[in-house]
C-alpha cells in the first residue's frame, strides 16, 4: 500500500463515482457538474502518470472549454417543459447490459494481454519539452516527429471553426416545424 | 500486341477486318436507336432529353444508317477483291508449298478452354475462333460482299417507303412508324454473320454463323410483323431450320467427341487417316448425315423445303439476298466445306435428296401464279442441282454453280422486285402483262437472268449447269444403277427453261391483261436499276473463261477447281473420266431439253396470248406443293397445338390453392418472399437515432466479445 | 506509479469507457449523448496516456496521440453543439426521439 497506489486508489473512485453520475442523473444540469467531475479526475490521473503538459491541457480545453460549451448548450435549450425527458426503464436495461457486457470484454482484455517489460523508473519520463519539440518537427532521440499530425490538426481546427460558426450563424426561427432552414 | 492490319504478313487479316465492319454500322444504329427510343417519351417537352431526340433523326426513321452500311459493307467489298486478287497471285507463286500457302492465310486461336489435360499444361478440350482463307472462301467471300452491296443500294430505293414517318401498312391494316433504319441494321448483321461463316475454320464457329443467319432471317422475313402472314412466316422458316439444326448439332458433337478437334484441316486428317480405329463406320456414317441435316434444313431441301416460299413474305431485297444469293447457299458451302468428312453412304443420300428437291420444286414451280412465289421454287431447284452435283462428286460443279446462281438469281429477285415497286405492289402475275413497253431496262436485264438460269449457251449458268449435268451423265455411266441422277436433272432442266420463260412472258409481253396495273406501271429510279444492270453483265460474263464456247474453260470454275479436296479426286475419279469422255452429249442433251423448255413456253404464252383457262387459279397436288405443309400439319403441328393449349390451362385456369404449385405461381411466389422481406428489413428503419446508436454499440461489443472468443 | 501497472489504468479506463456508452445509448437529451461521447473520449485518451507510461517502446507517442484527440474532441464537440442547436431551432425541442424524419 504505498502512496502511488493510495494516490491511484482515490482518484480512480473519484472518476468512476462521477461517470456513474453522468448516467444515472435525471437533470441534464447535474450530468454538466457530474462530467466536471470526471473530467478533473481524468486530469489528476495524467498528471500521476507523469503527462503534466496533458494534464494541464486537459483542464483547460476540456473542463475549461467544452464543457463550458456544453453548459451553455444546457442553458440554451434546457427550458420548461423539456427540462425532464425521461427514458423508460427497459431502455435502462437495455444500455446497462450492453456497457456491462462491454467492460467485461475490455476488462478481459486488458486482463489477458501479456504483462509490458519493464516500465521506465519515474525519473525519466519525457516531460513537456520533449513533447513540444516533437510537435514543432524536431526528432528526438528514436528519429520520431510529429510535425505533420500538427499541422493536420491545425488545419482541422481551423476548417472545423468556419463550419461551426456557419452552422450556428443567427437564422430566423420559423414558426413551422420541420422546415429547413438556409 | 494483336495488330489487326497487318496485312504484310498475315493477308488474311484483310478478311478478318472486313467481316467485322458491318459489325459497326449495327453497333451505331443500335446505340442511336436506343438512346432515341428513350427520349421520344420526353420528346416534346423542352428538355435536353429532346434535344437529343431531335439530333439523333426526330419523327423521322434513321436515314444515314442506310448510307453508313451501304459504305462499310463497300468498304468490306473493297478489301475482298484486294484479298482475292492477292490470293491468287500467292496462290500461284506458293503453288507447291501449300503448308506455307496455309500459314500465311489462315490464324486461330484459343476462345474457350475446358478442363486440363493429365499431365499436360493444355486444356483438355478447347473451343477455337479462327479462319482460313482457300479459294472457296475468297470467291465467296468477294460475291456474298458484292451482291450485298447491289443489294443494300437496291434497298435504299426500294425501301424508300420505309423513310416516311407513319406507313400505312394495307395488308396488315394499320399505321405504323417507318423502320428504314430497322431494316439496314438487320441487313448489317446478316452480312456480318454470313461473313463469319465463310472465313471461319472450325465447325464451332460455322455454326454460331450458322444460327446468327437464322436469326436474322428471321427477323427480315418478319419486317413487315404487323400482317399475320409475315409473324408466322418468319416463325415456319426460324422452326424448320431449327430442325435441320438439331441434326447439325449431332454432327458437330459426334466429330468434337470422337476426335476432340473441330477444326476442317485436322478433322479431315484425322478422318483420312483413321478409319477403321477410333471411328466405327456407322458412327461416319451419321456424322456425315447429321452435318448434311443442317444443311438440309438451311438450304431448304426436301423435307425442309417448306419455309421457303412462305419467306417471301418479307421485303424482295431480303429475298435476294438472303434467300436466293447467300443464306441458303450457306448449306451448300457447308457440305463442300465438310466433303472430305462424309462417308459414301452420305454422299449418295445428298445426291437423292438433290434430285427429289430439285423435281419437287421445279413442278411445283411450274403452276405458281406468284412472281416471288415462281422464282421461290426456283430457288429450292436450283440448290437441288447444287446438292446433287456435290453428291455425285462434282465439287467444282457444284460450288461454280452456286456463284453462278447468286449472281442470275438475285438479279431475277431484284427484276421481280422492281416489277413489284412499279407496279404498286401487285405481284400477281396474270395481273401483269406487256411491261417491256413501260420497264425496258428491268424487262431486259431480267431477259438476261432468265437466259441465264435456262442453261444458254455463253451465260454464265451454262458453264455451271453443263458441268452439272456431265458429272451427272458420268457418274450414272459409271454406277448404272443412278441413272435417274441424270435423267432428273435433265428434265427438271427443261421444266427450268419452261417455267422461267413463262414468268417472262406472263410479265413483259402481251396485251395487259389489268388496265389500272398497267397505267400506273414506271420503270424503277436509278439507285435500283443500277444493281440490275451490274448483275445482269455479272450473270453474263462472271464464269467466262478462255476459249468462250468451252464449257470446261471457265476461269472461275479453274480457280474453284484449285481448291478442291484433294482426296475427292481419287474417290470419284472414275465417274469423272466418264463426264470427261460424254461430256458433250451431256451438254447437247442439256440444251436440247432447255430449247423444248423455252419453246413451249414460247407456244402457249409468248406467241398468242393465255387463255383464260389458263389463268384460272390452280388447283390439285402441284399447286398445294405436294400437300408437304398439309402432312407437316397433321402429323406435327396439330398434336403440339393440343399439347401446348393443355400446359396453358394448367397455369390459367386451376384452382387457387393449386396456383402456388404451378411454375407462375414459383415465379410470383419468388417475387413475394422478396417484397415480404423487404418490407420486414424496412420495419428496421425506424427513424429514430437512439435506436441507431444502440445498434452501433451493440455491434461493437458483439465483435470485441467475438475477438476476445477466437483470438489469443 | 510503476508498483500501479497498466491493469488497474485500463479497467479504469474501460469503466469510463462502459459508462459513455451506457450514457449515449440511454439519454433521450441530445447534450446528455454528447456527455457520453466526452466520456468515451477521455478513457481512450486514459488508455493512451497509461500506455505511453508504462510500455517501454513507447515513449511519447502516446501523449501525442492523447493530445490530438483533445483537440479533435474538442472540434467534434463545437461542431455537434451546432448541429444541436440547429436542430433546436427547428424543432423547439432536444429530444432526439423527434428526429425521426429518416424513417423509411
Amino acid at each position: 500500500m504505498s502512496l502511488p497506489v493510495v494516490l491511484f486508489l482515490i482518484v480512480a473512485a473519484a472518476t468512476a463515482f462521477g461517470a456513474l453520475g453522468v448516467v444515472l442523473s435525471r437533470s441534464i444540469v447535474r450530468a454538466a457538474v457530474w462530467l466536471l467531475a470526471t473530467l478533473i479526475g481524468v486530469s489528476v490521473a495524467y498528471f500521476l502518470l507523469g503527462a503534466e503538459f496533458l494534464g494541464a491541457a486537459q483542464l483547460i480545453v476540456y473542463v475549461g472549454g467544452t464543457l463550458v460549451l456544453m453548459v451553455f448548450g444546457v442553458m440554451i435549450t434546457n427550458q420548461g417543459p423539456f427540462a425532464g425527458i425521461r427514458t423508460k426503464p427497459v431502455e435502462w436495461l437495455l444500455g446497462g447490459g450492453l456497457a456491462g457486457l462491454l467492460f467485461l470484454a475490455l476488462v478481459g482484455f486488458s486482463l489477458r494481454a501479456a504483462a509490458p517489460p519493464e516500465p521506465l523508473a519515474d525519473e525519466n519520463l519525457p516531460s513537456a519539452g520533449p513533447l513540444g519539440a516533437a510537435f514543432l518537427g524536431v526528432p528526438d532521440d528514436r528519429g520520431t516527429a510529429f510535425l505533420l499530425p500538427f499541422e493536420i490538426v491545425s488545419i482541422h481546427l481551423l476548417v472545423v471553426l468556419v463550419a461551426a460558426a456557419y452552422l450556428a450563424r443567427a437564422k430566423r426561427r420559423t414558426p413551422a416545424k420541420g422546415a429547413a432552414n438556409g | 500486341m494483336f495488330n489487326p492490319f497487318d496485312f504484310a504478313a498475315h493477308p488474311g487479316r484483310a478478311y478478318m477486318v472486313a467481316t467485322l465492319l458491318p459489325l459497326v454500322p449495327v453497333l451505331l444504329l443500335l446505340i442511336a436507336a436506343t438512346i432515341r427510343n428513350m427520349a421520344r417519351s420526353r420528346s416534346h417537352t423542352d428538355s435536353f432529353a429532346s434535344r437529343v431526340y431531335w439530333l439523333f433523326g426526330g419523327d423521322q426513321p434513321l436515314k444515314t444508317g442506310g448510307y453508313l452500311s451501304l459504305v462499310f459493307l463497300l468498304a468490306s467489298f473493297g478489301l475482298s477483291v484486294w484479298g482475292l486478287l492477292n490470293f491468287f497471285e500467292e496462290s500461284q507463286t506458293l503453288h507447291d508449298q501449300p503448308k506455307e500457302l496455309a500459314a500465311r492465310w489462315s490464324e486461330r486461336g484459343d476462345w474457350l478452354r475446358i478442363g486440363s489435360a493429365k499431365g499436360e499444361h493444355r486444356p483438355a478440350a478447347a473451343l477455337q475462333t479462327g479462319y482460313r482463307i482457300d479459294q472457296l472462301t475468297a470467291l465467296m467471300f468477294a460475291m456474298v460482299t458484292g451482291i450485298g452491296s447491289l443489294i443494300f443500294l437496291y434497298s435504299l430505293g426500294y425501301m424508300r417507303q420505309e423513310t416516311d414517318e407513319t406507313v400505312d401498312d394495307h395488308a396488315a391494316h394499320t399505321t405504323r412508324r417507318g423502320r428504314f433504319g430497322r431494316f439496314y441494321l438487320y441487313l448489317s448483321l446478316f452480312a456480318f454473320s454470313m461473313l463469319n461463316l465463310l472465313i471461319a475454320d472450325n465447325l464451332f464457329q460455322v455454326f454460331v454463323g450458322w444460327e446468327l443467319v437464322g436469326v436474322c432471317s428471321f427477323f427480315l422475313i418478319g419486317f413487315y410483323y404487323e400482317r399475320k402472314s409475315a409473324s408466322t412466316a418468319a416463325n415456319k422458316a426460324f422452326i424448320v431450320n431449327r430442325v435441320g439444326d438439331a441434326g447439325l448439332l449431332i454432327g458437330i458433337a459426334i466429330a468434337f467427341a470422337t476426335f476432340g478437334t473441330l477444326n476442317f484441316q485436322d478433322l479431315a486428317e484425322k478422318i483420312a487417316g483413321s478409319q477403321p480405329d477410333e471411328m466405327s463406320h456407322g458412327l461416319w456414317v451419321l456424322m456425315g448425315l447429321g452435318l448434311f441435316v443442317g444443311c438440309v434444313g438451311k438450304s431448304a431441301q426436301v423435307p425442309l423445303q417448306t419455309w421457303l416460299p412462305d419467306a417471301m413474305e418479307g421485303p424482295t431485297p431480303v429475298s435476294a439476298l438472303i434467300h436466293a444469293a447467300t443464306m441458303v447457299a450457306a448449306g451448300v458451302y457447308l457440305v463442300g466445306r465438310c466433303y472430305p468428312l462424309f462417308a459414301p453412304e452420305v454422299f449418295l443420300t445428298i445426291a437423292y435428296c438433290g434430285l427429289i428437291t430439285l423435281f419437287l420444286s421445279a413442278t411445283v414451280a411450274l403452276v405458281m401464279t406468284d412472281i416471288k412465289r415462281v422464282l421461290a421454287f426456283s430457288t429450292c431447284s436450283q440448290l437441288g442441282f447444287m446438292m446433287l452435283a456435290l453428291g455425285v462428286g462434282a465439287w467444282t460443279a457444284g460450288l461454280l454453280h452456286l456463284l453462278t446462281h447468286a449472281f442470275f438469281k438475285a438479279l431475277l429477285f431484284l427484276g421481280a422486285g422492281s416489277v413489284i415497286h412499279g407496279c404498286h405492289h401487285e405481284q400477281d402475275l396474270r395481273q401483269m402483262g406487256g411491261l417491256r413497253r413501260k420497264m425496258p431496262i428491268t424487262a431486259f436485264t431480267m431477259l438476261v437472268g432468265v437466259l441465264a438460269i435456262s442453261g444458254t449457251p455463253f451465260f454464265s449458268g451454262w458453264y455451271s449447269k453443263d458441268q452439272i449435268l456431265s458429272s451427272a451423265l458420268g457418274y450414272s455411266v459409271a454406277h448404272n444403277q443412278h441413272a435417274l441422277l441424270f435423267f432428273g436433272p435433265l428434265i427438271a432442266a427443261g421444266m427450268t427453261a419452261f417455267y422461267m420463260f413463262r414468268l417472262w412472258f406472263l410479265a413483259f409481253t402481251g396485251t395487259p391483261r389489268n388496265a389500272t396495273v398497267y397505267s400506273q406501271a414506271r420503270e424503277s429510279p436509278f439507285t435500283m436499276t443500277l444493281p440490275l444492270i451490274v448483275l445482269a453483265l455479272g450473270s453474263l460474263g462472271i464464269a467466262w473463261g478462255w476459249p468462250l464456247w468451252d464449257a470446261e474453260a471457265s476461269f472461275l470454275g479453274h480457280k474453284l477447281h484449285e481448291g478442291e479436296p484433294a482426296l475427292m479426286s481419287r474417290a470419284f475419279a472414275h465417274s469423272r473420266e466418264l463426264a470427261e469422255e460424254h461430256h458433250l452429249a451431256a451438254g447437247g442433251l442439256a440444251l436440247l431439253a432447255a430449247l423444248l423448255g423455252a419453246g413451249y413456253a414460247w407456244s402457249r404464252y409468248g406467241r398468242t396470248a393465255p387463255t383464260a383457262e389458263q389463268l384460272k387459279e390452280p388447283t390439285g397436288l402441284l399447286a398445294n406443293r405436294w400437300y408437304f405443309d398439309d402432312l407437316y400439319d397433321f402429323a406435327f403441328l396439330r398434336g403440339s397445338q393440343r399439347l401446348a393449349k393443355l400446359s396453358a390451362n394448367v397455369d390459367r385456369s386451376g384452382p387457387n390453392q393449386a396456383k402456388r404449385f404451378t411454375l407462375d405461381g414459383l415465379m410470383s411466389g419468388c417475387a413475394s418472399i422478396a417484397m415480404v422481406g423487404g418490407q420486414y428489413l424496412r420495419m428496421t428503419q425506424t427513424g429514430q437515432v437512439r435506436q441507431y446508436v444502440l445498434v452501433l454499440a451493440l455491434t461493437l461489443v458483439s465483435v470485441l466479445w467475438m475477438l476476445s472468443v477466437f483470438v489469443r | 506509479m510503476a508498483d500501479v501497472g497498466l491493469v488497474p489504468f485500463q479497467i479504469l479506463a474501460a469503466f469510463l469507457f462502459a459508462c459513455g456508452v451506457a450514457c449515449f445509448v440511454t439519454k433521450r437529451n441530445a447534450i446528455g449523448l454528447l456527455m457520453g461521447v466526452e466520456l468515451v473520449l477521455n478513457a481512450a485518451n486514459l488508455n493512451l496516456v497509461a500506455a505511453a507510461r508504462f510500455v517501454p517502446g513507447l515513449r511519447i507517442e502516446g501523449q501525442v496521440f492523447a493530445v490530438i484527440v483533445i483537440v479533435l474532441a474538442a472540434a467534434e464537440a463545437a461542431v455537434a453543439l451546432a448541429i444541436f442547436l440547429n436542430f433546436y431551432n427547428n424543432y423547439a425541442t432536444v429530444d432526439v426521439d423527434q428526429a425521426n424524419e429518416s424513417k423509411g
